[in-house]
């Protein structure tokens, strides 16, 4: 693989130069806070960030994306297809980060009907994954199996040596294609390529290497009717912040949009923690309450996603827990659940 | 690969009031390219996104026959606060929309082969079972599946949906068929009764036979106790569920009952099925 070091003065101008070849999501710092967002320039950039509030999801599932757009001709229906996707960089993901997007993967592509208009734009986007050797105070990646130096599913991956230096690893093809961009950096030394390995060595150490993510889905499948859930949801408002957070999150809604003789049929992020997301016309509604609805949340994260798609929708981030207003907080949860005895 | 959310574009034909209340119809449907009803090749049981451009999208349960070649039928329950529902009723024959589909899972009706088939419904939702029941009686099938029984029941002689059919069905000799009603009417000369009382007299074999059954919440609790009784296996009696839904194909979050995707995995599940599923639904 090749490899490349680059100074951490240098990363704004790295920035600038992919900035050339595509559209390039990237953490931002707005009154303290980081989030990630489509750059306007490369000086927008925080380097330093680990975990945005706001996860990169949104460069592949929109919050608002038109399905299909429709007019009237003289009394006939058109269909407008939705644009093609342009290329897209995310830069500067977290290990978990590139986790979920593994997650969405896994959903999107799922038979009997792959959703092409996210796999087109998957297609077009390349991960610039960012390690880090710190963990934010929230995040319980560790424990769920993410190691946040480990550069799978990244194009190119920038593994930190210290405050002033990563190591740019040079992944997959669509990484290659960036070649141009990272030639002005100098190739990475045996010394410095040594030290990875060892900063590496530790992390590893450091995470779980069996999450037990398989049996936790089992025994959380016969918790269905256990009381955690009646004392968990009691301070839940509902108003569905950890979802629209989370980076595996991917429910969603589809709207209606009209003006005279057109429109377009849309869809916009949505979550199982909001009442109507159940609710039958007839006024049926199979989750009455939050109770039902965050039990909802932690069955698909944990024992759904894994039975149904191999693969958890949690990444153990940690922005729910830092986020949410009522301080519930998820590793609490996990933690009780692992704590109950099997039935 | 095509845009899986982008609808086939079809004509409405024919709309069939089915109620004396006027909130069911069934909706004709000929498809704009001919091409796409051969796309649309669908087994009973399974559904549809039935699409109005600007009010939304709604799915129903296909009512016509896969061997109904020329056309796809669907009998829809208009809601007074349901924006498609309403819309839907709305639309005049000659109007154009859209049907996005099939979807689901659909009856297993490989597994009739040489069995008999007993049908039992309640209110409108016997629309996919009007299916099956149209597809086991072509003419191509009828000789390689059993007997047929079929109980269905509506609150009254006006509510049964597609009346003059089951008449006509009632008159012949290689389908049995039972139609009740909760509350009757001078001109009603059939049963009086519940739906489950009617399968408890009736008493239909298992012997040899796959059960069917879709109804409202409150028929499908007391008729399934019936079955057990009758000895019908778990495994054998189908169910078909309803969840809210928005794209139907697996990937909105919406429609699970546990780790089943109504939309994908459903809507048909056997009673086997449901007694591992959480209550949910
Ligand atoms: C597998 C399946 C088969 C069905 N078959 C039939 C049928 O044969 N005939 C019939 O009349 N109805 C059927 N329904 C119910 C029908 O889908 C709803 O009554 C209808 O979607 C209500 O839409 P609305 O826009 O009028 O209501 P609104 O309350 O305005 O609903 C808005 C949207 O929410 C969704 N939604 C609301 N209620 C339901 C619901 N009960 N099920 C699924 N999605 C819902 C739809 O996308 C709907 O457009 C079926 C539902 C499912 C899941
Ligand atoms: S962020 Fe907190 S209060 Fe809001 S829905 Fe999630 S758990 Fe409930
Ligand atoms: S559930 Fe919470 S911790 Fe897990 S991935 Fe989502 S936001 Fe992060
Ligand atoms: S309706 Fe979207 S997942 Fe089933």
């Amino acid at each position: 693989m090749e490899t490349r070091i680059v100074p951490q003065t240098e990363m704004a101008a790295f920035v600038g130069e992919l900035m050339k070849t595509a559209r390039v999501m990237a953490p931002v710092r707005r009154d303290g806070v980081g989030y990630f967002e489509w750059l306007e320039s490369a000086d927008q950039l925080d380097a330093t960030c680990v975990v945005p509030r706001s996860s990169p999801k949104a460069a592949l599932l929109p919050r608002c994306e038109t399905l299909f757009g429709w007019r009237l001709e003289k009394g006939e229906q058109r269909i407008v297809p939705p644009p093609e996707p342009i290329p897209q960089i995310l830069f500067g993901l977290h290990p978990c980060d590139v986790r979920a997007i593994a997650t969405l993967d896994a959903v999107f592509a799922s038979d009997p009907s792959p959703d092409r208009l996210y796999l087109a734009r998957r297609a077009v986007t390349t991960v610039i994954g960012r390690g880090s050797l710190a963990d934010p105070a929230t995040a319980f990646f560790r424990e769920l199996g993410v190691d946040p130096m480990d550069n799978g599913g990244c194009d190119l991956f920038l593994a930190p040596l210290d405050p002033d230096r990563h190591v740019l690893e040079i992944i997959s093809d669509k990484g290659r294609a960036l070649l141009p961009a990272c030639e002005r950096f100098p190739k990475a030394d045996d010394r410095a390529l040594a030290l990875l390995a060892d900063l590496r060595k530790s992390s590893a150490a450091k995470t779980e290497a069996n999450p037990g993510l398989e049996q936790l889905a089992a025994k959380l499948a016969g918790m269905f009717e256990s009381d955690l859930w009646s004392r968990i949801h009691e301070h839940c408002a509902g108003c569905g912040v950890c979802a629209f957070l989370c980076p595996t999150c991917h429910c969603f809604d589809i709207q209606e949009e009209q003006r005279g003789d057109r429109g377009a049929r849309v869809r916009v992020w949505d979550t199982c923690q909001f009442g109507l997301f159940t609710r039958h016309a007839s006024g049926h509604n199979p989750r009455t309450s939050q109770k039902e609805r965050l039990r909802q949340r932690i069955m698909h994260k944990f024992s759904y996603g894994i039975e149904k798609f191999k693969v958890p929708f949690c990444v153990g981030c940690g922005r729910c827990v830092g986020c949410c207003p009522a301080n519930n907080d998820l590793r609490a949860i996990l933690r009780t659940i692992r704590e109950t005895p099997s039935e | 690969m095509n845009n899986p959310y982008i609808p086939y574009p079809v004509e409405i034909e024919k709309i069939e009031v089915e109620n004396e209340s006027r909130d069911i119809r069934t909706f004709r449907f000929a498809f704009a390219n001919p091409a796409d009803r051969a796309a649309f090749d669908f087994t009973a049981g399974q559904f549809a996104e039935l699409s109005v451009l600007g009010a939304g999208e709604s799915p129903v349960g296909i009512a016509s026959s896969p061997l109904d070649r020329d056309y796809v039928e669907f009998t829809v329950k208009r809601y007074a606060s349901g924006v498609v529902t309403t819309a839907l009723h709305n639309l005049q024959p000659g109007d154009r929309m859209g049907i996005r589909g099939p979807m689901g899972n659909g009856y297993p009706v490989e597994r009739l082969a040489g069995r008999n088939a007993v049908v039992i419904s309640g209110g409108f939702a016997v629309t996919t079972l009007r299916a099956l029941i149209r597809y086991l009686l072509h003419p191509d099938i009828r000789p390689t599946v059993g007997d047929i029984t079929v109980i269905y029941g509506a609150r009254s002689p006006g509510e049964l949906c597609y009346k003059n059919e089951f008449l006509d069905w009632s008159k012949r000799s290689d389908i049995e068929v039972h139609l009740t009603v909760d509350k009757g009417d001078p001109s009603w000369k059939g049963r009086v009764g519940f739906v489950p009382a009617a399968v408890a007299e009736i008493a239909p074999s298992a012997r040899n036979a796959l059960c069917f059954i879709c109804g409202p919440p409150v028929m499908l609790k007391y008729t399934v106790p019936e079955l057990t009784r009758l000895d019908f296996a778990p495994e054998d009696t189908f169910l078909s569920f309803e969840m809210r839904m928005k794209c139907g194909i697996g990937k909105c979050g919406r429609c699970n009952i546990g780790p089943h995707y109504v939309c994908v995995d459903g809507p048909v599940f056997s009673l086997a099925e449901t007694r591992d599923m959480p209550l949910e639904y």
